[in-house]
C-alpha cells in the first residue's frame, strides 16, 4: 500500500509504502461485525486507521482512498478514532486476496455504533485498497 | 349555574377519578406504543440497509467490460497479462458481493436474477483455472475467453437490468412500509390529539366547575360569616370537647367576653354558672359515652348563663348538632332574656295582684253582706212584727216603703252571697225530673202581677210534641227563669214576654228563649250585660231597681248546669235571651209525674198559712238577743212553741232534757259554737238526738255549708230570714215526720195549697186595699157563676172546644187571683177535655168544685185580713 501526499514520515521519496509485514508490525485490532456486503457475523483483523495515521504523523485533514478498480472515497482524519475503522488484512483469520476484497479493506465496526450504519460510512468502506492520498 | 350543568358537574366529579386514570393509562400506552413503533421504523430508516446498490450493479457491468477490454488489450500486447488477472479478480469480487450482500440475497428471490447470477458464477468458476494458470496458457486462451465473454456479457447486462428492477420494487415496498408506518403513526397521533383535546375540555369544564363551586363556597362562607357576625343572637359553636370554635359579636356583648379570649376555651368555664357546672359536665360525659343528647335539639330552652362579671342571667337557647369533617359540633343560638323574664315576672305579679284584689273584693263583699245580715235580719223581723200591730194609714204607707226598701236591700245581699257561692264552685246541681213548662207557668204566675202593671202579656210557646219532662236542677232552672223573665218584664212596657221551649237538634239539648219586646240592648253591650254590677242605663235601672248582679248570677247558674247563655238584641227592638241546657226534653218515657214532683216542692215557698198544719216544739239556740227576738216572734206568730238557749252549751243541755221537733242553731256563738253543739247533740244520748237541726247563719260562704252538713245539720237558713222562709223550712221537717196528729181543719188529701200567698199579697199590694177588695169580690162572684155554667155544660155532656175554652178562661182568672189548687185542678180538666174522655173530665171537674168553697172562704178572710189592717 502506498501513502502519498503530505506525508510527514516517508520511506519512498515523498511517499510512505507499506507491505503486509509492515502493517502487521503495527498494533493489531480486531472486531466482529455484520456488514451489508457479507453474510452473518464476520471477524475482521487489521490495523486501526488511527494507529496508522499516528504512525505517519497525520492528525488533520482528510484521506483520499483509492481502490484497485479506481474506486475512490474521501475519509476525514476525524474518522480515525479508537473503536473506529481498521484497515483489515485478515477476514475470519485469513488473509484476503483481491477476489475477497483484499488485500486491505477499510472496515468500520458497524454493529457497535449506529452512526456507522449509514450510506456515507458504507461509501467510505473501501475494499481492494491500493493507495491513500493525504489531503490537507 | 343552572341545574343541568350542576348535575353534569356532579357526574364529572363522581366519574372523574376513574375516567381520568383510565384515559391517562390508555394515552400512556398509546404513546408508548407509538414511540417504540416509530422509533423502530425510523431506526431502520436511519441504518442504511445497503450500500449504494445501483452503483454496485453498474460497477458489475463496468468491471466486466474492463475485464473483457483487458482480454483484447492483452492479446494485442498493449498491457501485461497480470492486468487481465487483476480485472478478473475485481469482477470476481463484485459477483461475490452479489452473492453475499443482504440486499442482493433478497434480490435472488427473483428467478431470472438468480439464473443470470448463477450463469456468471459458473463461467467465472469455469475460467478460474485458466486465470490462475501459467501466463502462456492464459495468453493462448485469450481469444477463446474473449469469445465466451460475449455470451457472458449478455448475462451481466441482464443481471444489471434485472437487479435494478428487483431492487426498485424492493425499495418501493420499503418506502410503502415506511409510509404505512408513518400513516399509522399519524392516525395514532390524531387519536391521541383528540383524546388530549377531550381531556383538556373535560379538565377545563372540571376546572371551571371547581372554580365556580369554590367561588360559591367562598361567597356562602362569607355570607354565613357575615350573618353570624351580625346576628342579633349570640352564636357560639363548640366542638365535641366543649371548646369554643366560633364566638360572634353578639356573644361578646351578651357575655362580656372578647372573641379572642373566648376562642379555644372551654365553653362551660366561660358561660355556665358554677351551680350548673356539674350538671353540664355530667351531660357532656353522658354524650361522650352514650351519644345521648337531652338539651341539644330540644328546641328553645330557658337556662341560666354566667356573665364575665360573675352575675347570672336568664337566656333562651337553641342548640343543634352538626357533623363537619366527621366531627360533631354544637351550634348554640343564645339570647339574653333578662328583660323579657323581668317583664313576665312583672306581668305575673300584676295578674296575681289583680286576682288577689278580685278575691279580696269578693271576700269583702261576702263579709260585708254577712255583717249586714244580722242588723238587716233584725230590721226585717221587726218590720214584720210592726206590720201586725195597729198602724194608721200614713204609718202603714211608711212601713210599706221600709218593707220594700229592706226587701231590695236583702235581695242585694243575697245576690252577692249567691255569687260567692256560685263562684266557689261548691254549688253542685242536684238533678230531678220535673215539668219544664209547668215551671215556666209557675214563674209566670209569680210575676203576673208586675207584668200586668207594665201592661205586658206573658206567653209560653212549646215547640215540641210529646215529652215535657226534663232532668236537671229545678232550683237552678227556676232561678234562671225567674231572673230572665223578671228582667224581661222589668224592661218591657205594654209588650209581650214570650218564653219559647224547643229542643235543640244539634246538641240534643233544650233551648229556652226568653223574648221580650222591650227597650232592647245595644249590640256592643250584649256581652257586657252578663258581667257583674252592670246596669246599662243607670237612670233607668234606678227606676226599675236592680243590683246589676241578676244576669251575672244567671250566667253562673247556667254554667253550673254546663249550659250556655246568649243574647241577641238591638236597641229598641226587644231582646232574646237564649239558654241552652245540655239535657233533652224527652228524658222520661213515662209521663206520669215522678214521685218527687217539683211543683209540690216549689209550692212550699208559697204555702204560708196563718195556722200551721202542725204545732211544733222548737228549740232556738241563738246568742244575739235581736235575732232571738225576731225569730221567736216570727215562730210564735205561726203558732209554734219556742224554747230559747243563749249559747251552744245551753242548747246542748236543753236538747238533752227535752225532745224537740226542730232545733234552729246559730253558728257563731260564744262558749260552744253551733257546729260543735250540733256534734254534741248528735253524739249524745238525749231525747233530741235525732231531731232535725237547721243552721241559722250569716256565714254565707259556701265551704261553710258543707261543714254544717258534715256536723249533722239538715239544712241552712241564711240570715236575715223572714217568716216565710222559716215557715217553709219548718213545714219541710214537719212533713218529714210521721203525722201522728193531723189537725182536723187541714185537708191532708190536698197536695196543693189553696192559695198562693205571695201572689195574693202582691195582688193586694199592687191594687191597693179598696180596689183589691172590690176586684176580689167580683172575682168570687164570677167564679161562682162560671163554675155553675161549666157544671151545667158537664151535665149536658157538651164536651168540646166551648167547654175547654171556658175552663181555660176560668183557669186563667183563678191563677191570677192566687187560687192555686183550683187553678191546677182546672188545668188538669182542660187537658182532659182534649182527650174527649167525658167521665174523667167530669170526675176532675168534680174535684175542682169541691176545692172552691174552702178556697173562696180563705180568699175572703185573707183579703179582709190584709186590707183591714189599720
Amino acid at each position: 500500500m502506498r501513502v502519498s501526499g503530505d506525508v510527514p514520515l516517508s520511506n519512498d521519496g515523498k511517499e510512505a509504502v507499506f507491505d503486509l509485514a509492515m502493517l502487521t508490525s503495527l498494533p493489531q485490532t480486531s472486531f466482529t461485525t455484520t456488514t451489508v456486503w457479507t453474510e452473518g457475523g464476520t471477524e475482521f483483523t487489521g490495523v486501526l486507521l488511527k494507529d496508522l495515521l499516528d504512525t505517519l504523523g497525520v492528525s488533520a485533514g482528510s484521506l483520499s482512498m483509492i481502490a484497485v478498480n479506481d474506486y475512490a472515497a474521501e475519509v476525514p482524519v476525524s474518522d480515525a478514532v479508537v473503536g473506529g475503522p481498521i484497515l483489515a488484512y485478515l477476514v475470519n483469520g485469513k488473509e484476503i486476496s483481491v477476489r475477497d476484497k483484499g488485500p486491505l479493506w477499510l472496515v468500520y465496526p458497524y454493529d457497535s455504533n449506529p452512526d456507522y450504519r449509514t450510506e456515507v460510512v458504507y461509501s467510505r468502506s473501501i475494499w481492494q485498497l491500493a493507495r491513500i492520498e493525504i489531503l490537507p | 349555574m343552572d341545574k343541568g350543568s350542576r348535575s353534569s358537574g356532579a357526574v364529572f366529579d363522581r366519574l372523574h377519578p376513574g375516567i381520568t386514570a383510565f384515559v391517562i393509562l390508555v394515552c400512556m400506552m398509546a404513546t408508548g406504543f407509538l414511540y417504540f413503533d416509530v422509533a423502530r421504523k425510523i431506526d431502520s430508516q436511519n441504518s442504511a440497509s445497503s450500500d449504494a446498490v445501483q452503483w454496485t450493479l453498474a460497477q458489475a457491468d463496468v468491471e466486466f467490460l474492463a475485464f473483457r477490454n483487458s482480454l483484447y488489450e492483452a492479446a494485442a500486447f498493449k498491457i501485461p497479462i497480470s492486468t487481465v488477472r487483476e480485472r478478473y479478480d475485481v469482477f470476481f469480487s463484485r459477483i461475490s458481493t452479489f452473492e453475499t450482500s443482504a440486499v442482493f440475497i433478497k434480490a435472488q428471490t427473483d428467478s431470472q436474477f438468480s439464473a443470470h447470477l448463477k450463469a456468471i458464477r459458473s463461467w467465472l468458476t469455469a475460467v478460474q483455472p485458466l486465470i490462475d494458470g501459467p501466463d502462456d496458457d492464459l495468453r493462448a486462451s485469450l481469444s477463446k475467453l474473449e469469445d465466451e465473454s460475449g455470451e457472458v456479457r449478455k448475462s451481466v447486462r441482464n443481471l444489471t437490468l434485472m437487479g435494478l428492477k428487483v431492487l426498485a420494487a424492493i425499495s418501493d415496498s420499503e418506502r410503502l412500509d415506511v409510509a404505512e408506518t408513518l400513516k399509522s403513526a399519524g392516525v395514532l397521533t390524531l387519536i391521541l390529539i383528540i383524546i388530549l383535546i377531550t381531556m383538556l375540555a373535560v379538565l377545563l369544564i372540571l376546572g371551571r366547575n371547581t372554580r365556580r363551586a369554590t367561588t360559591e363556597k367562598l361567597e356562602t362562607l362569607a355570607r354565613l360569616e357575615a350573618i353570624i357576625e351580625t346576628a342579633l343572637d349570640a352564636v357560639i359553636v363548640v366542638d365535641a370537647d366543649g371548646r369554643v370554635v366560633e364566638f360572634n359579636g353578639s356573644a361578646s356583648d351578651v357575655f362580656g367576653i372578647p372573641r379572642s379570649t373566648a376562642m379555644g376555651q372551654d365553653m362551660a368555664e366561660l358561660i355556665v354558672p358554677d351551680e350548673y357546672r356539674s350538671a353540664h359536665d355530667h351531660g357532656m360525659k353522658r354524650y361522650k359515652t352514650t351519644g345521648e343528647l337531652r338539651v341539644t335539639g330540644a328546641g328553645r330552652l330557658r337556662l341560666k348563663a354566667k356573665h364575665a362579671k360573675g352575675r347570672t342571667f336568664p337566656i333562651e337557647v337553641a342548640i343543634s348538632k352538626v357533623l363537619a369533617n366527621g366531627e360533631d359540633f354544637f351550634v348554640s343560638f343564645l339570647r339574653d332574656v333578662s328583660i323579657q323574664v323581668a317583664n313576665e315576672a312583672e306581668l305575673v305579679k300584676a295578674r296575681d295582684d289583680a286576682l288577689a284584689g278580685e278575691r279580696a273584693k269578693a271576700k269583702l263583699l261576702a263579709v260585708m253582706s254577712h255583717e249586714m245580715r244580722t242588723p238587716l235580719n233584725g230590721m226585717i223581723g221587726m218590720l214584720e212584727l210592726l206590720e201586725s200591730s195597729r198602724l194608721d194609714e200614713r204609718q202603714k204607707q211608711q212601713l210599706d216603703v221600709m218593707k220594700i226598701s229592706s226587701r231590695i236591700l236583702q235581695q242585694h245581699v243575697e245576690d252577692v252571697l249567691n255569687i260567692s257561692l256560685l263562684e266557689s264552685g261548691k254549688m253542685l246541681p242536684q238533678t230531678q225530673i220535673f215539668d219544664l213548662a209547668g215551671m215556666v207557668d209557675e214563674v209566670f204566675a209569680n210575676q203576673a202581677k208586675i207584668a200586668e202593671n207594665h201592661g205586658n202579656t206573658l206567653v209560653l210557646e212549646m215547640q215540641f210534641t210529646g215529652k215535657k219532662w226534663i232532668k236537671t236542677d229545678p232550683f237552678m232552672v227556676r232561678q234562671i227563669l225567674t231572673n230572665l223573665i223578671g228582667n224581661a218584664i222589668k224592661f218591657t212596657r205594654n209588650g209581650t214576654v214570650t218564653v219559647r221551649i224547643a229542643p235543640d237538634e244539634k246538641s240534643k239539648g233544650t233551648v229556652i228563649d226568653v223574648i221580650d219586646t222591650g227597650v232592647g240592648i245595644a249590640k256592643e253591650d250584649s256581652e257586657k250585660v252578663f258581667e257583674d254590677f252592670v246596669t246599662l242605663d243607670t237612670s233607668y235601672s234606678r227606676i226599675v231597681g236592680g243590683t246589676g248582679l241578676g244576669l251575672g248570677i244567671t250566667r253562673r247558674v247556667v254554667h253550673s248546669l254546663n249550659g250556655q247563655i246568649s243574647l241577641s238584641s238591638s236597641l229598641g227592638n226587644g231582646s232574646t235571651f237564649s239558654v241552652l241546657l245540655p239535657v233533652s226534653l224527652d228524658h222520661v218515657e213515662n209521663e206520669t209525674a215522678p214521685p218527687d214532683q217539683p211543683e209540690k216542692v216549689l209550692e212550699h215557698t208559697a204555702s204560708i198559712e196563718p195556722q200551721p198544719a202542725q204545732t211544733m216544739k222548737i228549740l232556738l239556740v241563738e246568742d244575739n238577743p235581736i235575732n232571738r227576738l225576731v225569730v221567736r216572734e216570727l215562730l210564735a206568730n205561726q203558732g209554734h212553741k219556742i224554747q230559747e238557749a243563749h249559747d251552744g252549751a245551753e242548747g246542748v243541755r236543753m236538747a238533752e232534757q227535752t225532745e224537740f221537733d226542730l232545733i234552729l242553731m246559730d253558728i257563731s256563738m260564744p262558749v260552744l259554737d253551733g257546729v260543735q253543739a250540733t256534734g254534741e247533740i248528735r253524739h249524745g244520748d238525749g231525747p233530741s238526738k235525732r231531731t232535725p237541726i237547721v243552721a241559722l247563719t250569716a256565714h254565707a260562704l259556701s265551704e261553710e255549708v258543707d261543714r254544717f252538713r258534715n256536723a249533722g245539720m239538715q239544712d241552712v237558713i241564711f240570715k236575715p230570714t223572714t217568716g216565710r222562709v222559716l215557715a217553709e223550712v219548718i213545714e219541710r221537717f214537719a212533713k218529714a215526720q210521721p203525722q201522728v196528729s193531723a189537725p182536723p181543719s187541714a185537708s191532708p188529701t190536698l197536695p196543693e195549697p189553696l192559695i198562693d200567698q205571695e201572689i195574693f199579697e202582691d195582688l193586694i199590694q199592687t191594687m191597693g186595699s179598696t180596689r183589691g177588695q172590690r176586684l176580689i169580690g167580683a172575682f168570687l162572684e164570677s167564679t161562682d157563676k162560671d163554675l155553675a155554667q161549666i157544671a151545667t155544660m158537664m151535665d149536658t155532656a157538651q164536651a168540646g172546644d166551648d167547654l175547654r175554652r171556658d175552663v181555660h178562661k176560668l183557669c186563667g182568672s183563678t191563677g191570677m187571683f192566687a187560687a192555686h189548687a183550683l187553678c191546677v185542678q182546672l188545668r188538669l180538666v182542660e187537658g182532659l177535655c182534649k182527650t174527649g174522655k167525658m167521665p174523667e173530665v167530669q170526675a176532675a171537674f168534680g174535684e175542682a168544685l169541691r176545692l172552691w168553697p174552702p178556697t173562696r172562704s180563705l180568699i175572703q178572710s185573707k183579703a179582709k185580713e190584709l186590707t183591714n189592717q189599720p
